[in-house]
């Protein structure tokens, strides 16, 4: 599929009259001009989109743009998602005391349409499930994935989508540290690109104790480990935050949110 | 005799025309200063706090503000400001107790702006009051109601009765409940209420949802399907899961419990329950 190719996806398109088709995983993206108005309308399909299948379906909606003058080119970038990703590991992971361990998970990206730097829209390219993170005096909303989370990975061309985030984890408490859940904020992540792989810049995570919240260090440039990388995307924190301390991992030791407080009602 | 005409309003008011133009200048320039400064003020203090805070100091602003300009006014045309304030003790003491409601009022709205149970937009439950805080006042706080009706309340009964805020936490858990019939299996529908539940990308995947049994009911079992979701959605997904409930019933076979009652005759016979026949004209 053309789409795979690096210099086709995250590029800049040419925009003309005629409706065009953009495809990523089970996004479809059409676009066109209608002299100084840009007209987009997107929906998304369950399974993988065959090439044939780009039929504008009858009931979907257009949004349209009032521009100051024509548009001839859009650029097409990926972004991460507007809220942390709480990620439930598909197998439960424990750290001993003092060690540390370097693990990689997927996520899902958005796609964010711009024209002359000016970003018009942000698409989920697939729609994550809502959750909360925390307890009821203290969370945040996020959004919701269950991933492999290893420690080793490869990249994936064929789901060009979804960006490899390396963790490294670091347990610089005295106690076992047990993963239930970690909670990733991406909004502070950038983006980049090699070899037609999306990947963010590694996130160091220091557990300090389950009466500590965790030290987060963000490293600047893209990971080290791939060599040339080529930074498509910005964080979304306008602030950089070189390191910053959140919590980030939920144990068996904590309460299970609110839902503990509905469990032992009554 | 001479008599210069600014000099004429000394014989009669005691103070000259050139005081009076500069207290009518002071006035009329002053107070819409007072005016813009409050506003200016409060949308700052609305910005950087809260919009219940930025409400406050423009009312601050403009009372006092106003307050000060007339005392000023009044002492530059020669009025004697001690024997005003006197009297205005005196009046003071007598409107306190005459006012002992709206004083009490006062010092609860006090007490709400520090305490903080609620802000501006939330949406709180008074007695059987339900709406959106519009403003919070010396006196009273106003509420908008869902069907678009202004409700009023003294500060003194709020602080006085039971409040409920219902936006105050970022989510909330939405109960539904279902009946369904004896005939059914609980472990059954428990999985079809869950994987609904699941499905539903704005029911949160944490707190997770949850199906309990409320009791075998005179109809069928009763159970409370619990689902988490953020405030913002609490309607959305109330009305869409409940259609997507009825609609996997009716698609899995799931009988939705419906009243039923058994009658039993009152004979010297056994209890035997009532029958229909037909051609019952000899009976």
């Amino acid at each position: 599929m053309e789409q795979v190719c690096e210099n086709k996806i995250w590029t800049s398109i040419e925009v003309s009259d005629e409706v065009n088709l953009f495809q990523i995983g089970p996004l479809r993206l059409w676009y066109k001009v209608c002299g100084k108005e840009l007209w987009t309308a997107y929906d998304r399909k369950g399974e993988e989109i065959s090439s044939n299948d780009t039929a504008i379906p009858e009931n979907t909606i257009w949004s349209r743009w009032a521009l100051k003058k024509k548009t001839e080119q859009l650029q097409f970038k990926p972004t991460f998602p507007d809220r942390a990703i709480t990620i439930k590991p598909e197998s439960h992971l424990k750290v001993a005391p003092g060690a540390q361990i370097t693990v990689y998970t997927r996520i899902p990206i958005w796609l964010r349409i711009e024209r002359e730097k000016s970003v018009l829209s942000e698409i989920p390219i697939v729609v994550l499930s809502k959750t909360y993170f925390g307890t009821y005096a203290r969370g945040e909303q996020c959004y919701w994935i269950s991933s492999g989370v290893r420690s080793s990975i490869e990249a994936d061309t064929s789901r060009p989508f979804l960006a490899i985030c390396p963790l490294e984890i670091i347990n610089g408490s005295q106690e076992e540290l047990f993963i239930g859940k970690i909670c990733l904020r991406v909004p502070e992540l950038s983006l980049y690109l090699c070899e037609n792989q999306l990947w963010a810049n590694k996130t160091q995570i220091n557990f300090r104790g389950s009466n500590d919240i965790s030290r987060i260090v963000i490293e600047k440039n893209g990971p080290k480990e791939m060599g040339k990388t080529r930074l498509v995307s910005g964080p979304r924190s306008l602030e950089q935050r070189k390191g910053f301390a959140a919590k980030t991992f939920e144990t068996l030791k904590d309460l299970p949110g609110l839902g503990f407080l509905m469990k032992y009602a009554d | 005799m001479e008599i210069i005409v600014w000099d004429i309003p000394s014989h009669f008011f005691g103070f000259k025309i050139s005081t009076l133009l500069r207290s009518l200048i002071l006035f009329f320039l002053v107070i819409p200063i007072i005016f813009l400064l409050s506003r200016v003020a409060s949308k700052y203090f609305s910005k950087h706090y809260s919009p219940q805070t930025g409400m406050v100091v423009k009312k601050v602003i403009k009372y006092v503000g106003t307050f000060l300009v007339l005392f000023t006014v009044l002492y530059d045309l020669g009025f004697s400001i001690g024997p005003v304030l006197g009297a205005a003790g005196i009046v003071g003491i007598a409107i306190g107790f005459a006012s002992q409601t709206t004083i009490s009022n006062i010092i609860s709205g006090i007490f709400l702006i520090t305490e903080r149970p609620f802000v501006v937009d939330d949406m709180i439950e008074v007695g059987n009051v339900i709406g959106q805080v519009m403003s919070i006042d010396v006196l009273s706080i106003k509420i908008r109601t869902p069907d678009n009706k202004l409700v009023r309340i003294p500060n003194e009964t709020i602080l006085k009765g039971t409040l409920t805020n219902i936006t105050y936490f970022p989510v909330r858990r939405l109960d539904i409940n279902v009946a369904v019939s004896y005939k059914e299996s609980f472990d059954a529908v428990q999985k079809i209420l869950l994987d609904i539940a699941l499905k539903n990308c704005l029911c949160l995947q944490e707190p997770e949802p949850t199906v309990r049994f409320n009791g075998l009911g005179d109809s069928g079992m009763n159970l409370m399907l619990a689902v988490w979701v953020e405030k913002a959605d609490f309607l959305t997904v109330r009305n869409k899961i409940h259609d997507e409930i009825k609609k996997t019933f009716d698609k899995e076979g799931i009988e939705i419990a419906l009243p039923r009652l058994s009658i039993y005759t009152n004979t010297q016979k056994p209890t035997n329950p009532m029958t229909c026949t037909e051609n019952t004209k000899d009976s």
